[in-house]
């Protein structure tokens, strides 16, 4: 039982960093990237490859999965200069379904479908595997967490929202919105990266199928259940995506549990057309400067 | 590659691409009336195509089963444009429209995962799986159907635009949709046959992805990615354009599923997609390109 736990909220954590991945750009630069699993698999894969190919130390492997997402982000930030908007979201959409191409066919580099098996589960300070996995979620979470409100708090996070609100005038004091365009999109993608190398080690397999457009379009929708432009919205998203789920494995009801991931997005489904009709902050979002000044 | 083999790749690709075409259009039409992007419409073609399933089976009886079909078709589409519209008094921008569409879509498809199950259907008549060999290329009913159907609904709609007020009206809607109420113009009314029109076509684009493939939860989804990617390249705001793109992907994707495999064939048409949008973002045969071009013309 521990160990059932255990997985669920190490999955928990993952997913929280893919939320918070995205709503780095969501929340404060109000594009919505469907590209963000992808750019995770891309860290995952990278992760794998240093651990199963090169043997390399595990903080190699961190390093090469937060390059690797990073030159993929950098990618997308450069292609999506110039558009905004609705258009982000379908070049972002394009650049997920090509990686996750490029991930099924280059069969030399990433094993096609059948994936990178046998990545090395973490082991620390004597802990089981499942636990050692959990503490370092848990420390990549907030790592990752308190890098991501320090940045929203100093002046860089403060031109993002700027843009964000009202990107006419952020563009007449002076901000270069190409610049800050990039700058995020790249920390997007790092914190992807970060999120791929969890997986790929919580996991202990690496293949396409978890980076595809479904989980895009889930993450999408928890983070804005959970909230956007906080970090504590983000892990809101993913625990209620996560717990809701594994909850209904409970419930005494007849084939419940074989169809609670079908229950899942159905649930997510309507409950992200409920949260932007009534409540388009989620559970634990920031509000707007224009929101702020009327109350 | 043959001659025949070409010829017959490319009367493939075509009949294909009338299909994204019919797509594109049904998007395009949602997105002349209120700006949206019906990604939802995914989820209505799943549903239509376990209608036509239960007719060709003789589940249904088949003036019921039309009847039906048609309901299900108008209500589907219609539910999502009451929402789109409650999500607009609201407040919700149309990005969040999008987002929105994309949460009824994934909750259509896992509902109906949850009643159908995830089984493939197949979608067999002899009235769709027969062919009619012209030449060296082969032609199927199904794909004759669905190309006449949609060809007859592209002319009507056309026609409608050209000699019809609505043209005027969806464009002033397009454009501006606060100053068109102010002008006079019907919005709601505007949408409810803009929808309208999107799911008749939806009823025929359901029978041919049934009929070329087969019938499931998720049927709709990838060709709805390939309607939307040929409605960005052609243009948001031309429904023409939509629909010649879409022919275009269709060509595209069944040269590339021959000579480099199919499952290059989506990475390929979001390629083109990711290059249209970064040289041209309105897109290619788009209303602001015309208007620029006949702007230069004058200024000369």
């Amino acid at each position: 039982m521990i160990t059932y736990v255990v997985t669920v909220f190490s999955l928990m954590l993952i997913t929280a960093l893919l939320c918070i991945s995205f709503d780095i750009l969501a929340g404060d630069l109000k594009l919505m990237s469907l590209a963000t699993p992808a750019i995770a698999g891309v860290g995952a894969y990278a992760a794998a490859i240093s651990d199963v190919s090169y043997g390399l130390p595990l903080a190699a492997g961190l390093l090469a999965a937060i390059v690797a997402s990073c030159i993929i982000g950098f990618v997308l930030a450069a292609i999506s200069v110039r558009v905004s908007d609705v258009y982000f979201l379908l070049v972002s959409m394009a650049m997920g379904l090509i990686l996750v191409t490029i991930f099924d066919q280059a069969r030399s580099i990433t094993n096609g479908p059948s994936g990178i098996a046998g990545v090395s589960p973490f082991e620390v300070f004597g802990l089981t595997v499942p636990q050692s996995g959990l503490l370092i979620g848990i420390s990549l979470v907030v790592a990752v967490g308190l890098l991501v409100t320090w940045i929203r708090r100093s002046y860089i996070g403060r031109r993002w929202r700027a843009l964000g609100d009202d990107k006419l005038a952020a563009t007449n004091v002076g901000i270069d919105p190409k610049r800050e365009l990039v700058k995020c999109v790249v920390l997007s993608s790092a914190v992807a990266g970060v999120a791929g190398f969890l997986h790929a080690h919580v996991v202990g397999i690496v293949d396409p199928s978890p980076f595809g457009l479904q989980a895009a379009i889930l993450i999408l929708a928890l983070a804005i259940v959970g909230g956007s432009g906080r970090v504590w919205g983000s892990i809101a998203g993913a625990s209620v995506g996560i717990f809701i789920p594994e909850f209904l494995r409970f419930v005494p009801m007849e084939n419940l549990a074989a169809h609670q991931s079908v229950i899942r997005e159905v649930i997510f489904g309507i409950l992200l057309v409920l949260f932007l009709g009534f409540r388009p902050n989620g559970l634990l979002g920031r509000k707007t400067i224009t929101q702020k000044s009327v109350s | 590659m043959s001659y025949q083999l070409f010829l017959q790749v490319f009367a493939n690709g075509l009949f294909t691409g009338i299909l994204f075409g019919g797509i594109a259009v049904a998007l395009a039409v949602c997105n002349l009336a209120d700006r949206s992007l019906h990604v939802a419409i995914g989820s209505v073609i799943a549903l239509v195509a376990y209608f036509w399933l239960a007719i060709i089976r003789g589940e249904l009886p088949v003036v019921l089963g039309f009847v039906l079909l048609v309901g299900i078709a108008l209500a589907g589409n219609l539910i999502c444009l009451a929402i789109y519209r409650w999500l607009s008094r609201r407040g919700v921008n149309a990005e969040g429209i999008v987002v929105a569409s994309f949460g009824l879509l994934i909750a259509g498809n896992s509902a109906l995962e949850l009643i159908y199950g995830t089984e493939l259907e197949s979608m067999r008549a002899p009235w769709l799986q027969g062919n009619v060999k012209l030449g060296v290329v082969r032609f199927y009913y199904g794909d004759l159907l669905m190309s006449v159907v949609v060809l007859s609904m592209m002319a009507g709609l056309w026609a409608a635009l050209r000699f019809g007020g609505l043209s005027l009206q969806l464009r002033s809607v397009f454009h501006d949709s606060r100053e068109a109420a102010i002008a006079g113009v019907n919005i709601p009314m505007i949408q409810v046959l803009a929808y309208c029109f999107s799911a008749v076509l939806v009823i025929i684009i359901a029978l041919a992805i049934g009929s070329r493939s087969s019938v499931h939860p998720h049927m709709g989804f990838f060709p709805l990615l390939i309607g939307i990617a040929a409605l960005v390249t052609g243009g948001l705001g031309s429904v023409r354009s939509a629909f010649l793109s879409g022919v275009a992907m269709g060509i595209i994707w069944d040269f590339v599923g021959i000579y480099f495999g199919t499952v290059w064939q989506f990475a390929s048409v979001f390629g083109i997609l990711a290059v249209v949008l970064l040289t041209a973002p309105e897109g290619l045969f788009s209303l602001k390109f015309r208007w620029r071009r006949k702007a230069t013309k004058h200024s000369v």
